[in-house]
């Protein structure tokens, strides 16, 4: 159905006001012509009476009655509008004659001529409908007869309204015509005025509709005239708005259908409304079949309990605005389980009228499996796949809970592989986990089934033992243990050969807690460290105080840095090409005042770990550099540097600051590195060597043969030196696989163009060994001992090489 | 027009003045129908109505033929009989007493009258007031009485009534005999009082009643005639007898033509009637007695 326009509310309004203010004056000019019609019709009146009392005037006097008859009848034919004429005498006589006919009457009531002098000229009243005349809706004019001075009685004249009425229904035909013409003119001017309003109202008729239509991208003309305009700008903005926030509902929509989680909502009567596409996927089932379903059986198709069914029910009916979440299990068709949280929510009543709410069913079957390992992770050591720390602490504090319960005994075996960290540098970590990996199950392997068997971490493993601490039977499985580690280990054609320290602790005797059981059993295991490696040892009280004795000489180490405890001592290089001494290593000694001298071996490794290496290596360059420039003879000095100083990225830089100080040229130092120190983290070294190397300095390796490495990569490092380690020399000349070995460290080095030291060569068999196979250099008590800067300075300056003693031992 | 209306007479003497005309050619062509009357012999009109009216009525008629119209109207009975002798008219319409007299100049076929009421015949009224204690004609002697002009056979019919009763001359026996041309003002003088008695026609005394009911009521009638033919109409005797045979058929069969009854409806007649002799008997008879009681008195 079209509707009406504005404009047509318009136009009915302005006719309708029009129209009223037309009426309004007709009605209220009604009267005023009215008189004037009435006058119109009296002067009529007057004039036809006039004129017939005139003409029958004469006749009146004379009783001349046929005349007056005559005259009058005559002329009520001839004249339509009269519609009678009557004469009544002064004796009440009354003659009236009309159109049909004439009749003689007696008026009951005489008229005096004193009354006829009285009233005025004439009178005119409109009378409606006589029955006995023709004088229907009439006006009535009378008028008094007076003949030459003669009253004779009244003249009454009966004029037609007919004309009257014709005025009448012009003056309305034409008050209507004049309406519908003014009315007819304004609307036209109105619609001529209107059309472009139209035009444009109706481009926004059109732009709302196509906006009704979905067509956002419609604009409505803003070149529109007032308020128009105005409307188009709003109605533009608002279509940009609208546009935008379809927009936004579309990606929403998107957003929602495509999303993993279901998503379902229902009505204010709990009846499914729309689901998106994940539900349906998950079920298998169309919108259709979910559509209008009701909550009850919609949670029943889910295959949710009744008991949860009920309770999700009855939290459906609490909750407000506010959501609630529970998580359900659901079977699929193919038996799997579905976890899934269920979150339902209330729609906001002021942004959904509809109301109802919405229920998100979100799957969190991986995160369940997830959260599942994450737990069993959280026990479980990933590489080794036995119980982790966390583990180990649990089942300690239950163990030792148990076992002041029950007044039993436990006992806890801390191990520790040696040497894993060379191991893990040299061969790589993938090697190394594998190494702890059967680490793992040679530990376990060696225990009961019952048994707890962790890895702490790193190299670190655990053992609780319940029920037991005999110390003859705890021996026995550490000596298992031990034995299952010397077993060769093939790993990527490397065979490995390990082994462990173990530290033993047992409840109640050693601790009486985790923490003090664990600390004395890491305590044991540092000492069965100390004791030479592979072997287990008890904890004992004393091994505090070994403990002690550590942290004493790291205390002293420090102070000895800054004290002048430390000083170096020189091992001349003896080459038997020249048999002259142009190289010598310089080694660090340490007289503690308390203690007295202490051996490298053992403040190194406390330096290293306490991290005071980097400084007593600062405060050996020096000594060095400073010595040199004391000597009056030139000679080249080793200094050892250690796997944390070459780390040091500023090594390097600060090595050659003390050497531009000392204005000493590289060349003149060699640094020696250890085997592991070269070749750990996996490269990681190379580019500080390389460094190290175009800065001018002369790059060993120390103690080479004792690592784990293969020769392989001497060709990739910058290696200018190689020192044969002395457990090699030793063994030299009587052991074959020695021999060998040695032959082909030296062969290798040759054809890499390395030079070769023989270290640590104590008699004459080796140095003629060493002579005899290519290495030049040696280095070894059969020709020095470490001797003083005062002492190497008169050696050489004296020119004396020949060897000290046939046969001596080195001590370190 | 209102007297035309309500007076058959009247009526009558137009339509024949129409209706007869003479029969000299006319200038262009058709044939002149001259037709003469007395204006003695009208009433309830004037001479000037009658010959317009009837002229446009009888030549609407006549208006697919040759024939043409033309009426002239003559002051008395006598001119218009010296007209016909001196053969200035093709016909007449006159009086019964008048046609009875010149009758030896007219056509000898059957004559014409207007037919008003239920016939050709009126009856004649001598009327007087009913309160005024008159019940014989002799109570009318001395009186006054009004008679409408035209009134020739009625006046006849009155005269043959005073001679029987040996009364006299009618101008004698009243005291006054008022005359006017409307029959009506008659009836009114008489209503009235200013006269005591009226000489009308049956259908004057009807039209007056019905004017004013209070005439029938307050007037009664003293005498009344035989039916009498007051009007008769012929042409001359020697108007051509084949124009006269194209003419009669059709003059008699007017109230047939549908064109032209809105003026039989205007004048309020029936038709026009051919009569023969045995209709103009009583008239015929009256004025005989007449004749012969004027004699026997003046014998006296």
């Amino acid at each position: 159905m079209k509707k009406n326009t504005i404009f047509k509310h318009l136009f009915k309004r302005v006719a309708f006001i029009l129209l009223s203010v037309n009426l309004i004056f007709s009605i209220v000019l009604l009267p005023i012509y009215q008189d004037k019609l009435v006058r119109m019709i009296a002067i009529q009146g007057e004039t036809f009476a006039n004129s017939t009392i005139a003409a029958c005037g004469e006749a009146l006097y004379t009783q001349d009655y046929s005349f007056v008859i005559s005259y009058v009848s005559k002329v009520l034919q001839q004249t339509p509008e009269i519609t009678f004429v009557s004469f009544t005498s002064l004796n009440g006589q009354v003659i009236e004659l009309n159109k049909s006919g004439w009749n003689l009457n007696q008026s009951h009531k005489s008229i005096t001529g004193n009354l006829l002098k009285n009233i005025s000229p004439y009178s005119i009243e409109h009378e409606s409908t006589s029955s006995n005349t023709d004088s229907a809706n009439s006006f009535i004019f009378k008028k008094p007869i007076n003949i030459s001075g003669l009253d004779w009685g009244t003249f009454s004249l009966g004029l037609s309204d007919a004309e009257y009425q014709a005025l009448l229904y012009s003056y309305f035909r034409n008050v209507v015509v004049f309406s519908l013409l003014i009315i007819s003119l304004t609307l036209l001017l109105l619609h001529g005025s209107s059309l472009k309003l139209v035009q444009q109202l109706s481009k926004l008729r059109i732009t709302a509709e196509n906006l009704a239509n979905g067509d956002l991208s419609s604009r409505a003309p803003a070149d529109s005239i007032g308020e128009i305009g105005y409307l188009a700008s709003t109605l533009n903005n608002m279509a940009d708005n609208l546009d935008e926030n379809t927009k936004s509902l579309r990606r929403l929509a998107r957003l929602v259908e495509d999303t993993n989680d279901s998503i379902i909502i229902f009505d204010n009567k709990m009846r499914v409304l729309f689901v998106n596409s994940s539900l349906k996927s998950m079920l298998d089932q169309s919108s259709d079949y979910f559509s209008g379903m009701e909550i009850n059986t919609f949670l029943s198709h889910l295959k949710i309990g009744r008991n949860k069914q009920r309770d999700i029910l009855q939290e459906i009916s609490r909750i407000d605005q506010h959501d609630w979440s529970t998580d359900i299990t659901l079977s699929r068709a193919d038996r799997k389980l579905l976890h899934m949280t269920m979150r339902i929510e209330n729609f906001d009543l002021e942004e959904v009228e509809s109301g109802g709410f919405f229920i998100v069913l979100t799957d969190i079957t991986r995160r369940k499996q997830l959260e599942h390992e994450l737990e069993t992770l959280a026990y479980v050591d990933k590489l080794t796949r036995l119980p982790n720390r966390r583990y180990f602490i649990d089942q300690l504090n239950e163990a030792v809970s148990e076992a002041e319960t029950f007044d039993s005994s436990l006992t806890v075996f801390f191990l520790d592989i040696d040497n894993f960290k060379i191991i893990n540098d040299s061969l790589g970590h993938e090697v190394g986990d594998m190494v702890l990996t059967e680490s793992g199950w040679r530990i376990q392997e060696a225990l009961r089934s019952d048994d707890v068997v962790c890895r702490l971490g790193g190299d670190e493993f655990t053992a609780i033992i319940r029920g037991v601490n005999d110390k003859d039977t705890i021996s026995r499985v550490a000596d298992n243990i031990l034995r299952n580690f010397e077993q060769p280990l093939l790993i990527k054609e490397h065979e490995l050969r390990t082994s462990a320290s173990i530290g033993i602790v047992s409840y109640p005797f050693d601790g009486i807690n985790t923490k003090e059981l664990i600390k004395n059993a890491d305590t044991a295991m540092y000492a069965a460290k100390k004791s030479g490696k592979n072997d287990y040892r008890f904890f004992s009280e004393d091994m505090h105080q070994d403990m002690r004795d550590y942290l004493e000489i790291e205390s002293s180490l420090r102070k000895a840095i800054s004290t002048s405890s430390l000083h170096l001592v020189y091992q001349p290089f003896v080459n038997l090409n020249s048999n002259t001494i142009d190289h010598c290593e310089a080694l660090i000694r340490w007289k503690d005042p308390i203690r007295g001298m202490i051996p490298p071996g053992k403040f190194i490794p406390i330096a290293e770990q306490s991290g005071l290496i980097s400084s007593i290596g600062e405060w050996v360059v020096k000594q060095v550099c400073e010595q040199i420039k004391k000597w009056d003879f030139s000679i080249n000095v080793s200094i050892n540097v250690s796997g944390t100083e070459l780390q040091d990225k500023m090594f390097a830089e600060r090595l050659n600051n003390v050497l531009v100080d000392y204005d000493i040229e590289p060349y003149r130092i060699q640094l020696e590195f250890t085997e592991h120190v070269l070749v750990s983290k996996e490269g990681e070294n190379l580019p500080q060597l390389n460094h190290l190397k175009r800065s001018g300095y002369q790059l060993a390796v120390d103690d080479f043969g004792t690592g784990f490495s293969s020769l392989s990569y001497l060709s990739e490092l910058p290696i200018d030196v190689i020192k044969i380690d002395k457990s090699f020399i030793n063994r030299l000349p009587a052991d074959r696989k020695t021999i060998a070995v040695v032959k082909s460290i030296i062969s290798l080095a040759d054809s890499l163009d390395i030079s070769t030291i023989g270290e640590g060569a104590e008699n004459l068999s080796q140095v003629e060994w060493l002579d005899e196979h290519g290495c030049k250099v040696i280095q070894g008590y059969y020709f020095h001992k470490p001797m003083s800067a005062q002492e190497l300075e008169r050696l050489v300056t004296r020119g004396k090489i020949s060897p000290i003693s046939k046969n001596v031992k080195a001590v370190d | 027009m209102e007297n035309g209306l309500k007076n058959p007479h009247l009526l009558f003497v137009r339509f024949i003045i129409l209706l007869f005309f003479s029969s000299t050619l006319h200038a262009d062509g058709h044939n002149i129908v001259r037709v003469g009357g007395s204006a003695e012999s009208i009433y309830d009109t004037n001479i000037t109505d009658v010959e317009i009216m009837f002229s446009l009525l009888f030549n609407e008629m006549f208006k697919e033929d040759d024939e043409q119209f033309k009426i002239e109207i003559y002051n008395s009975d006598d001119t218009l009989e010296r007209g016909l002798k001196q053969g200035e008219l093709d016909a007449i319409f006159a009086n019964t007493v008048h046609y009875l007299e010149i009758e030896e100049l007219l056509n000898k076929s059957p004559s014409f009258a207007v037919q008003h009421g239920d016939s050709v015949h009126s009856k004649y009224f001598l009327i007087v007031r009913e309160n005024d204690s008159i019940d014989k004609l002799a109570d009318l002697q001395g009186k006054k009485i009004f008679i409408p002009s035209g009134h020739t056979v009625g006046e006849l019919f009155l005269g043959v009534q005073l001679l029987r009763s040996n009364h006299g001359p009618l101008d004698v026996f009243f005291s006054e005999v008022r005359r006017s041309n409307k029959s009506n003002d008659a009836i009114v003088s008489l209503f009235f009082g200013q006269v005591d008695a009226a000489l009308v026609t049956e259908f004057s005394f009807e039209v007056a009643s019905e004017l004013n009911p209070q005439i029938a009521t307050s007037l009664k009638i003293l005498s009344k005639s035989e039916p009498l033919v007051h009007m008769v109409i012929s042409v001359h005797n020697d108007f051509p007898q084949d124009r006269v045979d194209n003419i009669y058929p059709r003059l008699g069969g007017i109230e047939e033509l549908p064109r032209l009854d809105f003026l039989r409806k205007t004048f309020r007649f029936e038709g026009i009637h051919q009569i023969n002799n045995e209709d103009l008997s009583n008239v015929r008879a009256l004025s005989n007695e007449y004749r012969q009681l004027m004699s026997r008195r003046a014998i006296k």
